[in-house]
Parts: structure tokens; C-alpha cells; sequence
């Protein structure tokens, strides 16, 4: 009895939160990754999360498919050749040399990209969540509170990414958490540790975002005309992330909205439509009561 | 198609966990709602007879939001945890204001269906009803800005839902409680509730049609996969019912007329929760 009313109670105390420290993030540099997913291995190891199976996918190199409850960090697989039915390779240049093998997109290119929790800035899912079990940490990172998420689910809807899913087994929502526990020990995240080639870059926002600038201007200097940051900064209908991208191509074509927008930047004018509705109804029945006929 | 273009072409965001139960839920709460707001109305502006009928009202609301309130927490990923929804109070969460107004509306109308059956109490009644009233109008209108602010394709670009789903609260409502009235054989609050349902109902189709004409493609689509469904919320939900009040009324073609009105908005009700499922599977 004693158990079940400290579990009834527990989430409403209110414990003082940490004080703020510098806020954190990621700039994933996909030019970089080369798909050896030892990041969704070290993610999953560190968080003890499962295997999802070694499914067949028919998507490339890709067996986890995508983000989910139990895969908090998932590599894309990204083919970029000719269709099949178009005319067939012409017979290999004996000129081709390492940097056009790598840059002539006519040639065929795999786009990778590990693909996390963007750490919104103003996060749909934290906006959502009805419990207040999503926050932003000390570090401004979206956090899921496991301890009070009742497994509503308003947070996967709200998410334009589709980061977050509800777990079969505990009921809860699951997502990164930017290795929260790590970094409280001053430690970097699981997967950016096990990044080998650097594709994944943790630290303070503000000094990734002046590394990403001059990365940006160098992968553009060597051809890749299509290269663009991605979430950097505020859009008009959405905020920074804190996990952000530098990307070869469209957004789009990484499975990322090229236009992400803020459900909640609709709310109130759907409240405003929602009671113009409402107000009518009433009134026509209001009108009836009163206008008939006396008697 | 090449594999990177249909990266492009799919869903980016993921379907939230929510079937059928979340459609029910929709449903009873419209329809609990929609009673006890009714029932307020003809109760506060009526006479005897009126008040007669909207006490029904108000008996009927209170068990069909015990059913919404079942679905609500079976929903739930852990039903266990259905109170921490009441830790905070977020005004810019859709879900969280629902909550709140699903937790004043629940004790009001309690309140009113036990005075209601009992008898005993009767003079709170309007004092009950009037404080209760707006607390149904906010359930009645929540799901439907919940379901709009999401990022969910379908969903996230119909700006009319949260009036689409507060009408559809008021129709059964109204639907209700003239069947009630005509097998009462109470004539005079049968005539105006009819006036008003047939009102109401051509308010409905409006609000419907600028519905469809509204969204993106992902909305075009969802037209597209679920005309059935829109087409038997219209046909069975508005153009029937509609026909019955305006040619041919009578208790039991009220009552026919109200189940219409019910299963056109549960048709709507399913067909909502099922888009972004669909779409993504597409
Ligand atoms: S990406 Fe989705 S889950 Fe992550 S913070 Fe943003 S809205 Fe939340
Ligand atoms: S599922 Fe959990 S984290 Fe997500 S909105 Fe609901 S309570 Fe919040
Ligand atoms: S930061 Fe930690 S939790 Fe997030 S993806 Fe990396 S290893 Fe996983």
C-alpha cells in the first residue's frame, strides 16, 4: 500500500532542477561517414538497447530501417545511380582518377547519413507531451523523463522527424538522449566516441556551428556545389536543432522534411476556427429554443 | 523509381500508436459532450418540458464518458501512469488542455447525471449545468486541434478539424435528444430540436467541404484512399438524416435519423485515425 502511494506521488514532486551548463549537440558531416554503423552498435551497447534483428530490407546496406524505440541512432543508405532501365554503363574510363570517382554524381554515389534525434531547439515533441515528461536538460538537449512518460504517444505525432516511438515493451517513449548520463560524467557520447571518421562531432553548439561553417566552405571548394547545412539555424517555421547536418543533397532525399514545420504554430488559429464552430452550433440551437413558437 | 527519389517520396514522420480504442474514444467523447452541452442549453433557455427533455441529456452524457474515459486510459503505453497527466497544466499542449477539461467536465456531469436520476439536489442543476457547459465545449472541440497540430500527413494540414469535430459533437447531441423527445411524444422541443439539427447539420456539410478543399498532397492522398469512408460520413451522417428531419419526421424516423447522425460521425471518426497509418504504409 505504502509502494503503491509512493509510485501514485512520485511524479509530483518536484525536485530543483541542475543549473544550466553550455548547451550541446551534434553536427553529423555526412561527407564523412563512410556506413560502418559503429555508432548504432556503440548506442545501442552503452544504452543497452536490444537488437532489432538482421532483417532484410531490400534498402541497401540498411537492416535497421529506421529510428525507433530501441534504435536511437540509425546510418541511411542512400544509392544515387542510374535506374536500371536506362542506358548501360559506358565502358570504364581509364582516366578516372580517385577525386572524380568520388565527386561526378553521373557516375553513381551512396549518400550516408547517421541519422539521430535533431534536439530541437523549440521541440514539437516537448511542446506536446502532456505529462511534462519531455524537458530540456541543463544542456538544452530534449530529454524523455522514463520515469513519468505514460506512453501517450502525442510525441510521436508531434515529431516532423518520426525520432520518436513508443516501446512494446515498457509502454514508454524512447529516443536519444544525447547520452545525458555521459555527459553528466564529462563524458562524450557513446557515438560520436565510436565515430572513426569524426562524421559525428559532439560539443558545445556554438563552436560546432563555426566548425560547420568552415566545413561547409571547404566540401564546396572541392565541387560539391549541392552541399548545404541543415538545421543550423531557424527557419521561419522552424526552430535550430541541436543535432544538425551537412548534407550533399536535398534534405529530402535523406528522408528529412526540406521544409520542417511546428505544429503548434497552427494551434491557436485552429482553436480560433474550432470555436467560430462551435459558437455557431450553439447559437443555431439557442435561436431555436428561444424563437419558437411560445406555448 | 531510384532508391535516393523514393526517400523523397515517403512519409518522413512516424504514426502515432493509436487505433481503433483512440477512435471510440473520439466518438463517446464528442457524443458525452455534445449531450451535456445541449442538454445546458435547452435547460438554462427552456420550460418544464424542455428541461424534461435535456435531463435526459444529461443522464445519457455521463456514462458514455465513463466508456471515453476506459478508451482513454487503455490508450495509454501505461495505463498505470493515466494521473501524471494531471502533473502540469500546459496551455500549448493540445492534449494536456483535453485532459483538464475532460477532468471538470467528468465531475460536472457526474454531478448532473446523478441529480438528474436521483432527483434529489434539482436546484444546483442549472448552476451545474451552466458551470459545465464550457468545460463541454472545450472537450468537444480539443481532439480535433489535437489531431491538427501534429506533424502527422493528413492530420497536420486540416484547419477546420477542430470545428469539424465540435459540429459533429453538437449534431449527435442534438440528434440525441430529439429522438428523445419525439418518443416522448413531447412535441413542442421536437419541433425546435429538429429546426436546429437540420441547421446544424447544413453547417456540417459546409464545414466539411471546406475541409476537403483545404491540405497538401499528403492530404490529396488521404482523400483519395479513404473516399469511401469521407463519402458514407456524408451520406449517412448529413444528407439522410438531413432528408428524415426536413420530410419525414416522426419517433421513429428521429431515431433512425439519430443513429445516422452517430454512425457518419464514427465512420468520420475512423477513417481520421487511420491516415497517417495508411499513408505511411503507402
Ligand atoms: S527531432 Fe523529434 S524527437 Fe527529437 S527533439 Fe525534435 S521533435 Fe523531439
Ligand atoms: S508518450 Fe510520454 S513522452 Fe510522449 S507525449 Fe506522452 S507522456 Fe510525453
Ligand atoms: S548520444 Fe548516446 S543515446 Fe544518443 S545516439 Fe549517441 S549513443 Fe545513442
Amino acid at each position: 500500500m505504502a509502494n503503491l502511494l509512493r509510485d501514485l506521488l512520485y511524479p509530483f514532486t518536484r525536485p530543483t532542477p541542475p543549473a544550466s551548463r553550455r548547451a550541446t549537440g551534434f553536427f553529423t558531416d555526412t561527407t564523412l561517414c563512410i556506413g560502418c554503423k559503429a555508432c548504432e552498435v556503440a548506442c545501442k551497447q552503452w544504452n543497452q538497447l536490444p537488437s532489432d534483428g538482421f532483417n532484410f530490407t531490400a534498402n541497401s546496406y540498411d537492416n535497421t530501417a529506421q529510428l525507433s524505440a530501441t534504435t536511437w541512432r540509425h546510418v541511411k543508405f542512400l544509392e544515387q545511380f542510374p535506374p536500371s532501365d536506362s542506358a548501360p554503363p559506358s565502358p570504364p574510363d581509364m582516366n578516372l582518377d580517385l577525386r572524380s570517382l568520388l565527386m561526378e554524381a553521373q557516375n553513381g554515389r551512396w549518400l550516408m547519413m547517421s541519422d539521430v534525434c535533431k534536439h530541437c531547439s523549440a521541440a514539437p515533441c516537448q511542446m506536446a507531451c502532456p505529462t511534462g515528461a519531455i524537458i530540456h536538460n541543463e544542456f538544452d538537449d530534449v530529454y524523455i523523463q522514463n520515469d513519468i512518460c505514460n506512453g501517450c504517444g502525442y510525441c510521436v505525432a508531434a515529431c516532423p522527424f518520426g525520432v520518436i516511438s513508443r516501446s512494446a515493451f515498457d509502454g514508454h517513449a524512447h529516443k536519444c538522449t544525447l547520452c545525458y548520463d555521459r555527459q553528466r560524467d564529462d563524458l562524450m557520447p557513446a557515438c560520436a566516441k565510436a565515430c572513426p571518421t569524426e562524421s559525428i562531432r559532439f560539443g558545445p553548439l556554438d563552436e560546432l556551428h563555426e566548425h560547420a561553417v568552415g566545413r561547409l566552405e571547404e566540401v564546396k571548394a572541392r565541387g560539391f556545389k549541392g552541399a548545404r547545412l541543415y538545421g543550423d539555424r531557424a527557419s521561419d517555421t522552424y526552430s535550430a536543432l541541436g543535432a544538425f547536418f551537412l548534407l550533399l543533397d536535398e534534405p529530402s532525399r535523406y528522408g528529412l522534411p526540406d521544409d520542417p514545420d511546428t505544429p503548434q504554430r497552427h494551434m491557436i488559429g485552429d482553436y480560433i476556427r474550432g470555436a467560430a464552430g462551435t459558437l455557431i452550433w450553439v447559437a443555431i440551437l439557442a435561436i431555436a429554443v428561444i424563437a419558437r413558437a411560445p406555448g | 523509381m531510384p532508391q535516393a527519389e523514393l526517400s523523397a517520396a515517403r512519409v518522413v514522420t512516424k504514426a502515432p500508436p493509436w487505433h481503433r480504442s483512440v477512435a471510440i474514444d473520439l466518438l463517446c467523447s464528442s457524443l458525452a459532450a455534445g449531450l451535456f452541452a445541449v442538454a445546458a442549453i435547452i435547460y438554462l433557455l427552456g420550460d418544464a418540458t424542455d428541461r424534461a427533455v435535456a435531463m435526459v441529456g444529461f443522464v445519457l452524457a455521463f456514462p458514455v464518458m465513463i466508456v471515453d474515459l476506459v478508451c482513454l486510459v487503455i490508450d495509454l503505453g501505461d495505463p498505470l501512469r493515466f494521473m501524471n497527466m494531471t502533473r502540469v497544466i500546459k496551455p500549448g499542449s493540445p492534449m494536456s488542455v483535453g485532459v483538464w477539461g475532460i477532468v471538470v467536465f467528468s465531475l460536472v456531469s457526474f454531478l448532473c447525471f446523478a441529480i438528474s436520476l436521483v432527483g434529489i439536489g434539482a436546484y444546483a442543476l442549472p448552476f451545474l449545468a451552466l458551470f459545465g457547459f464550457p468545460f463541454a465545449l472545450v472537450v468537444a472541440n480539443y481532439k480535433g486541434v489535437l489531431f491538427s497540430t501534429t506533424a502527422q500527413p493528413g492530420w497536420s494540414s486540416m484547419r477546420w478539424l477542430g470545428a469539424l469535430i465540435s459540429i459533429s459533437a453538437g449534431s449527435m447531441g442534438v440528434a440525441v435528444l430529439l429522438a428523445a423527445a419525439a418518443l416522448a411524444g413531447v412535441d413542442d422541443p421536437a419541433a425546435f430540436l429538429r429546426t436546429a439539427l437540420v441547421w446544424i447539420l447544413v453547417v456540417y456539410a459546409i464545414v466539411f467541404v471546406a475541409l476537403q478543399r483545404e491540405g497538401d498532397r499528403w492530404t490529396r492522398a488521404a482523400r483519395r484512399t479513404f473516399a469511401a469512408g469521407m463519402w458514407l460520413t456524408v451520406l449517412v451522417g448529413i444528407i439522410v438524416p438531413l432528408a428524415i428531419a426536413l420530410l419525414a419526421a416522426g419517433p421513429e424516423t428521429d431515431c433512425v435519423a439519430a443513429l445516422c447522425v452517430i454512425a457518419g460521425s464514427a465512420a468520420f471518426r475512423d477513417v481520421l485515425v487511420k491516415i497517417p497509418h495508411r499513408l505511411d504504409a503507402n
